[in-house]
């Protein structure tokens, strides 16, 4: 964008980058190169778990809903944070490993003690634990959250990551799986997930555009 | 064909078991099939769900307390009008409330005996919390403190809500029309008359704190209805946050809202604390049945699950 105005290409600058925030409803797209930190980034194609033709899927993380006052850098950052919660997550318990999969020791970083102890119980909704033993690899297809946050005082107090992994493997069985997990985050020293709601089963056959629309975040601040 | 059969009967129940807190918040009945014998070209494999929420202990307690203070009036200083201990089972999602006859008279911890809702007053939401802990025997985790006309705020937040009133009643000046018998929809005004309406109710106090729990039924019908849609339970926080006096963050209420929108409406159970109407010191009271509150207290203290007979 550039300046009509020769004379004011600072205040240009800004407003271009406040439309630039504004106007684009936060998409975030992140992790893959972008996020750095997270254990999945660059490392999946190398897990071994999509011998065929492995091929890197990068997690687009958007803002949902806002509720409270939170500026745009700061929402864009929250989601950036989660993403990067929600891909370590998928990693260890789907993508970053080699299948056949007996182990599943580990496979919820991020999680706070109890939210990963009861994770453990529901392992064949929170993992690959179903299919592990009869597949030979397993490769993500689509990568999707949508961030929810509760702000005050400019500061993100909560968030609800609506999150989707569609999967696919190959082996005994060959199928495409869909988890549709809501998780429920605080932040302490890091996006630390107290609480979920998943869902793992067939992907349905429906494109993923009717609850596109649906999940497409607005935000609506309230101060 | 049978071993089949014992086997998907054996996974369901196991699962069925298993997953009670993902049947909470599933909505839709899911029936787990046997991987090993569906063929993976035949798309009939259905979906599990599940959920949890981490929240320390697993049976959270809450002193709700509908304080009557007037505009101006200290609103944790004030009189408890309605009050209810809320116990919620963030394992099961099961749910429980005791009544507490705001006349009530007991002891209060450092002052002489009196009125229940007048331990407010002497030493704030923290003592009123002792009181009840002392009727009950159970000692509350958190005491939520709102005066009413934020309650009909909270209430309007959640697009109002839906109760079970078993008769007809109405008051003269908060509800001239009355309240319908049957199932009936209320507004954030109309949840607190239906709370706070007790000089037409033959049962007085008593048939006004299991009002009281109706409309609290009713907002967790409410609140496990819409849950799921984007933003709900953040917009419902920050209500919280604006209208009650709380000492948790924003961080902590979250998490508290994440469980109580867990709660399984139909596991849902309620007693109002019983007791005798007399005059102490000039005050019209009740001596409450303490037998009776402590063995609903015994009773839910591990579960959030009251006896079938209060």
């Amino acid at each position: 964008m550039t300046s009509p105005h020769p004379g004011g290409p600072r205040r240009a600058l800004v407003t271009g980058l406040v439309v630039v925030l504004t106007a684009t409803p936060a998409l975030v797209a992140c992790t893959g190169g972008d996020v750095g930190n997270g254990p999945g980034t660059g490392s999946r194609s190398e897990a071994g778990s999509d011998a065929g033709g492995a091929r890197r899927v990068r997690t687009n993380v958007e803002v949902g809903e806002v509720v409270g006052a939170l500026g745009p850098v700061k929402r864009r950052r929250v989601a950036t944070g989660v993403g990067r919660a929600v891909d370590r997550w998928w990693d260890a318990a789907f993508v970053d490993a080699t299948y056949p999969r007996r182990r599943y020791r580990s496979v919820f970083p991020g999680f706070t003690p109890g939210a990963a102890q009861a994770a453990r119980r529901d392992l064949d909704r929170m993992t690959s634990h179903r299919l592990g033993e009869r597949i030979d690899t397993l490769a993500p297809v689509r990568r999707r959250v949508v961030v929810d946050i509760l702000a005050t005082k400019e500061t993100a107090r909560g968030v609800t990551a609506r999150t989707t992994l569609d999967y696919r493997t190959s082996g005994e069985v060959e199928r495409q799986v869909r988890v549709s997990a809501r998780l429920f985050m605080l932040y302490r020293e890091g996006w630390k997930i107290f609480g979920y709601d998943v869902l793992q089963g067939p992907k349905p056959t429906t494109g993923p555009r009717g609850d596109k629309g649906r999940q497409r975040g607005r935000d609506r601040s309230r101060s | 064909m049978s071993t089949t059969r014992r086997t998907r009967a054996t996974r369901a129940t196991r699962t069925l078991r298993t997953g009670l807190l993902g049947a909470v918040l599933a909505g839709t009945a899911l029936v787990v099939p046997s991987p090993e014998v569906a063929p993976d070209d035949v798309a009939l494999v259905k979906a599990q769900r599940s959920g949890a929420v981490d929240l320390s202990p697993d049976v959270v307690w809450i002193l709700a307390v509908g304080s009557d203070a007037r505009p101006g009036q200290s609103m944790t200083r004030s009189r408890g009008d309605a009050l209810q201990m809320v116990g919620i089972d963030t394992r099961t999602g099961a749910a429980s409330a005791i009544g507490i006859p705001r006349d009530s008279f007991v002891s209060i911890p450092g002052y002489s005996a009196n009125r229940v809702n007048a331990a407010m007053v002497l030493g704030g939401p923290e003592l009123l919390g002792r009181t009840v802990a002392g009727m009950v025997g159970v000692q509350p985790d958190y005491v939520m403190v709102t005066r009413f006309p934020f309650f009909e705020d909270l209430v309007d937040d959640i697009g109002g809500i839906t109760v079970s009133n078993p008769r007809r009643f109405s008051d003269s000046s908060l509800k001239p029309e009355g309240f319908a018998q049957g199932r009936i929809r209320l507004n954030g005004y109309g949840a607190m008359a239906f709370s706070r309406i007790r000089k037409t109710l033959a049962g007085g106090d008593f048939a006004r704190s299991a009002n009281q729990q109706r409309v609290l039924r009713g907002i967790g019908a409410e609140i496990r209805a819409k849950a799921d849609r984007p933003g709900f339970v953040e917009r419902g926080v920050l209500s919280v946050v604006q209208h009650m006096d709380t000492d948790l963050g924003p961080g902590e209420l979250f998490r508290l809202a994440r469980a109580v929108a867990r709660v399984d409406p139909s596991r849902i159970t309620t007693c109002v604390v019983g007791g005798a109407v007399a005059t102490i010191r000039g005050m019209s009271v009740v001596r409450p049945n303490l037998t009776q509150a402590r063995r609903l207290g015994a009773a839910a203290r591990g579960d959030a699950t009251l006896p079938r007979s209060c």
